[in-house]
């Protein structure tokens, strides 16, 4: 009786002291795990892991309010990141080492989340059929020489309505609308999926597309010679358009030290490799190591003007812009 | 006697006013958070731009799918039950296996599977110069609505299968003394008779049509569903994604009203068998090869063909790992088993307990009670996390918000409706005058259920269970957002793995799910045959 007694308070005592951090995110558990469970290897903190669509996690947050278990939100995009925030659902993250490593245009102003890794969302083509030096930019993709050799996903798919906020912040409601309208009037074909998107560019039903450079890197990864490859437009100008997959630590969260020791650690150079280099993305501290793959598409200029926080604020806007033109 | 006296009439019916308001709480919930968003000017001209067309691409997807459902509702079960058809029994059982597959996973082979890059496309560009990439695109909610079928019609050929052995071995003798033709008495006599299967399991057609989100997006169709996802998470307005979720509720009562009227009072009684041993339609060597030929069509569309993608996309992942798959399915038929139990279970006693409302509560509460199925998953699940949030708060209570009390109700609340139907078409199998001679006799509710609703309910326990099962095991978004932490199903892996792109890595995991439907159409097999 003692022994079973004794058994459970040790059960009990363990439990209680055992670190463990609530983690709800929109990244998938699958690119998460292995640097969890690296970092439970290095300090004993372990995690529980929700999963879901940024929308329904950060609705989750705001309905459970002050008795949430959520200590860190974690998205893979900035918008979402901006509407956490505007929700109040962040608590600002005094933190050098943060600071320090996440470039400013890709973390919050106030310092309530920050970005971990760089999605860059580009234009791939098919070197057969295009010249690299025919597509310079977003813009030009709206040119007639295009019609019907364009591919792009769906409007709803948020990394499309991201880069129609830079488009509006870089040039302009009325140019980013022409431009929409471009590329609808050029027959585009619309896909629900990047992958697919690509392997329609292979297959020939059109000659090139905007998607996340990851997607063509996993393709990549099991056919070296995949033969689409990877423009990096308006080098010339404001550059390559990046939104992040980023996290915050949530207000009500009760181990907020432990929060934001962990948001740390992923932004060191070792983390972030591993953060970055699961999906085959780009690391926001320079001097973590690159992917073999991502190496290979070599180096380009990302737009830095365009701080984050403008592609939530812009989003509602750029949403009403491509129904208006009927990009759907 | 306690028993007796609990689920007596008086005492069923003095509750029926605090069981709509539990039940219909998060409909209560969304319908008062909708009309009490403050929308702005900028609102209303987006939503007066995007409705109509919202409208009228999920107004015409339900009539596809109505239209292609009725046709292998009606052709199953009239081939299967009243026909000398060889194979029917194995065909009746396999009828099953679609539900298995969900509507995101079958949507998305189809678009792999016709997509330009194909095989299945390239063969018709080369041999017929036919792009028929362009031809789905171009045939839109038709395509879509065929595809849909395929995977919702079970629904309505399983049941009307069913009503047509109860029916025809009682009606189809006496209907040919009149001196009928074959066509005469299905026409008069069996249509109509199993006219309260048809609407039951319309209903249920029509309102996963209205809930889906993840077939839809996958073919890129805007509907109400997807409309709700873009203002919520797009235009970050969770009032005016509640504002959209109105409408679907506006279309679920209409649906409801239009079954209601339709219907009417019309029910029947099962006297004797409930099973033809003998058809009474024999067929041809060539009339039995005829229709064989949409029989096949079916099978290799709906289950064959998808079923032959994932097994060629699992080999050629590497995703293919027992040490993950064993771990998915375990929790996934733990979890299948007690929520399907529970939703059954507790669908029965609701359809018990409502059964002897009024035709008004029928018409304008019930439907309230029971639109969890047509309402999107996770505007259901936040509508439990803010009601067991609130609970907390003013209770004082700590009820785990990613706990398997939170899930279980959740997910009754969603497939209540599905539990429901079968059951209280079951109960309308239910011999009456038996009831009130039992009453009349004195006998408490035990004896009573014993005597008179026992013996003709038994047979559809299984495949009631096995029905909520399929839908259970294949749900996503709530059980996405209210699962315990840690618990992963075979689903869930779908989706992690589905919204990054990665379908050939997801397929593993999609042909388990297909695979676990196999065990159930054994079971009801095995079961039928006893």
């Amino acid at each position: 009786m003692r022994a079973i007694f004794i058994t459970i308070l040790l059960l009990f005592e363990g439990h209680c002291l055992a670190k463990e951090l609530t983690v709800y995110t929109s990244r998938k558990e699958h690119l998460l795990r292995p640097l969890m469970n690296q970092y439970t290897k290095e300090t004993g903190v372990k995690f529980r892991l929700k999963t879901g669509k940024d929308g329904a996690l950060i609705q989750s947050l705001i309905a459970e309010g002050n008795k949430t278990a959520a200590d860190i939100l974690m998205t893979v995009d900035a918008g979402n990141l901006w509407f956490a925030k505007s929700m109040n659902l962040f608590s600002p993250v005094k933190s050098n080492i943060l600071e320090k490593s996440i470039p400013n245009h890709l973390k919050d102003e106030t310092n309530h989340w920050f970005g971990l890794s760089i999605r860059a969302r580009t234009i791939v083509y098919h070197p057969g059929r295009v010249k690299a030096e025919e597509i310079e930019s977003y813009e030009n993709l709206a040119n007639p020489k295009f019609k019907d050799r364009l591919c792009l996903r769906t409007s709803k798919k948020v990394y499309n309505q991201s880069l129609v906020s830079m488009l509006i912040f870089e040039l302009g409601k009325e140019k980013t609308k022409k431009i929409l309208k471009g590329w609808v009037k050029n027959n585009v074909k619309i896909f629900s999926s990047d992958t697919n998107l690509i392997k329609a560019i292979n297959a020939g039903q059109c000659d090139l597309g905007i998607v996340n450079t990851y997607y063509l890197g996993r393709l990549q990864k099991k056919d070296n010679q995949y033969p689409v490859k990877i423009f990096w437009p308006n080098q010339k100008s404001y550059g390559v358009h990046v939104n992040v997959s980023g996290a915050g630590v949530s207000k009500h969260s009760k181990n907020k030290k432990e929060a934001i020791k962990f948001l740390e650690w992923l932004s060191s150079k070792e983390a972030q490799s591993t953060f970055a280099n699961t999906n085959l993305e780009f690391p926001v501290l320079k001097e973590a190591q690159k992917n073999k793959i991502t190496k290979s598409w070599g180096s380009f200029k990302a737009n830095s003007t365009f701080n984050l926080t403008k592609a939530g604020e812009l989003q509602p806007e750029a949403i009403k812009l491509m129904q208006e033109v009927g990009y759907k | 006697m306690v028993i007796n006296k609990i689920i007596s009439l008086n005492f069923r019916k003095f509750f029926t006013w605090p069981r709509t308001i539990v039940l219909g709480l998060p409909v209560f919930l969304i319908i008062y958070q909708g009309l009490n968003h403050h929308t702005n000017q900028n609102d209303i001209i987006y939503l007066l731009k995007i409705l109509p067309e919202l409208i009228k691409n999920t107004g015409l997807l339900l009539i596809c799918v109505v239209i292609f459902s009725s046709f292998w509702g009606l052709f199953f079960s009239i081939t299967l039950s009243l026909t000398n058809l060889p194979g029917r029994y194995i065909l009746k059982k396999l009828l099953f296996l679609p539900l298995a597959l969900p509507l995101y996973v079958s949507s998305f082979i189809f678009i792999g599977a016709t997509d330009y890059g194909s095989g299945l496309n390239i063969f018709c560009r080369e041999y017929f110069n036919i792009n028929i990439d362009l031809i789905t695109r171009e045939l839109g909610s038709v395509w879509i609505g065929f595809i849909f079928s395929l995977y919702l019609s079970p629904y309505l050929s399983i049941a009307m299968t069913k009503a047509m052995d109860s029916i025809g071995v009682n009606q189809w003798p006496v209907a040919k003394t009149m001196g009928l033709s074959n066509f005469e008495v299905v026409k008069k006599i069996l249509l109509p008779g199993v006219s309260p299967w048809f609407f039951a399991s319309m209903m249920i057609i029509s309102m996963e049509v209205l809930s889906d989100f993840g077939g839809v997006s996958a073919f890129n169709y805007d509907t109400l569903s997807t409309g709700i996802y873009t203002a919520w998470t797009g235009l970050f307005n969770y009032g005016l994604a509640l504002k959209i979720s109105l409408i679907l509720i506006i279309f679920s009562v209409t649906l409801f009203s239009f079954e209601k009227k339709i219907k009417g009072k019309k029910s029947f009684q099962v006297k004797g068998r409930s099973h033809m041993s003998h058809p009474p339609i024999h067929l041809s060597k060539l009339k039995s090869f005829t229709l064989y030929i949409p029989i096949v069509f079916y099978f290799i569309l709906s289950i064959i063909a998808p079923a032959s993608y994932l097994i060629s996309w699992t080999f050629l992942s590497d995703e293919m790992s027992l040490n993950k798959l064993v771990p998915l399915t375990l929790n996934t038929i733990y979890l299948g088993i007690g929520l399907a139990s529970t939703c059954s279970i507790g669908s029965y006693i609701y359809t018990y307990i409502s059964k002897d409302n009024g035709d008004y509560f029928k018409k304008y509460i019930r439907p309230f009670e029971l639109m969890g199925y047509s309402l999107p998953g996770p505007i259901i699940a936040i509508s439990f996390i803010s009601i067991f949030t609130f609970l907390n708060r003013i209770f004082g209570l700590s009820i785990n918000l990613s706990g398997i009390f939170v899930l279980t109700i959740a997910i009754f609340y969603r497939f209540l409706f599905i539990g429901e139907r079968n059951w209280s078409s079951a109960f309308e199998r239910v011999n009456n005058s038996a009831i009130n001679t039992a009453k009349v006799l004195g006998l408490g509710y035990l004896s009573r259920f014993k005597l008179t609703y026992y013996p003709v309910l038994k047979v559809n326990i299984v495949p009631i269970f096995s029905l909520l099962f399929l839908e259970v095991i294949k749900e996503l978004p709530i059980t996405l957002m209210l699962r315990p932490f840690g618990l992963n199903t075979l689903s869930i892996n779908i989706y992690e793995l589905t919204s990054e792109g990665e379908w050939e890595r997801a397929a593993s995991s999609a042909l388990v799910l297909l695979l676990l439907g196999a065990p159930i159409v054994l079971i009801t097999n095995l079961r039928s045959r006893k």
